[in-house]
């Protein structure tokens, strides 16, 4: 039942490590002299990704999906974090984890602030990107009208 | 009327600022302090309104979620990636606010 929930955010992960690392070697191959630049945009997917992290490990210790075994019985989902307290922890305490990066970040090891926003958008695009999947591929889409 | 009206209202801010443009006439110092001090106080107010909104934004999603789910436990997977989603790109805006603010904290753009 989980399926197909799950798979979107997978690909909604991969699509958004794949934007971050294209953003990280765009900034790197047009300021190669400026790696600040490069290590703001992983800096800021790292921050966007400790969010996802927290959101998601709330979300799953709220909202156990029960999946059924073929027998009928309910069976323990994938989705169950190992501990549940753990997942609270990490929801309820994701800005101040949040604050705390950025500013070791950005303070002390001086990335750039602007690559930064840069990676926070991968993200986004990478929603953009599956939502523009989604209509491509679903019955009235562009795609399946060409093909 | 109410074009005019308007047309108007700007005239008069536009002027009301041209008034309070020697106050910005002082040294360079006192100008480049007032600006510095007033972005770190806009800073805090982003930081607030980019919380607020982005709590309230969450709750709506969260309540709405769970409505549904409510309603169709069947969906409850997709509902609940969606949710995470949502959650996601909520939090990414209050991120940018947050990088702008401490920009504005600590790495003091306009001086000082």
């Amino acid at each position: 039942m989980t399926a197909p929930a799950d798979a979107m955010l997978r690909r909604l992960e991969r699509d958004a490590v794949i934007v971050a690392l294209g953003l990280a070697l765009g900034a790197v191959a047009l300021w190669p002299g400026q790696p600040s630049r490069a290590a703001g945009v992983l800096g800021g997917f790292g921050l966007i990704a400790l969010s996802y992290r927290g959101i998601r490990a709330g979300v799953d210790a709220v909202w156990t999906v029960p999946t059924f075994a073929p027998s009928g019985e309910p069976s323990a989902s994938p989705n169950r974090p190992r501990t549940a307290p753990g997942g609270f922890v990490k929801f309820f305490t994701r800005h101040a984890m949040l604050a705390l990066g950025a500013y070791v970040m950005m303070a002390r090891f001086e990335f750039d602030p602007v690559a930064m926003l840069a990676g926070v958008t991968a993200p986004a695009v990478a929603a953009t990107v599956e939502i523009v999947r989604t209509v491509r591929t679903r019955p009235g889409g562009s795609h399946s009208r060409s093909s | 009327m109410l074009k005019t009206r308007s047309i108007l209202s700007a005239f008069v801010m536009l002027l009301v600022a041209g008034l309070m443009s020697p106050v910005y006439a002082q040294g360079a110092d006192a100008a480049n302090s007032a600006l510095v001090q007033w972005s770190i106080i806009t800073a805090g107010f982003a930081l607030a309104i980019a919380a607020a909104g982005g709590a309230l934004g969450q709750g709506r999603a969260v309540s709405s979620a769970t409505e549904a789910i409510a309603r169709n436990p069947g969906a409850a997977g997709e509902i609940r990636g969606a949710l995470i989603l949502g959650l996601v790109l909520i939090e990414s805006l209050v991120i940018y606010v947050l990088l702008i603010s401490l920009i504005l904290f600590f790495l003091k753009p306009f001086g000082g």
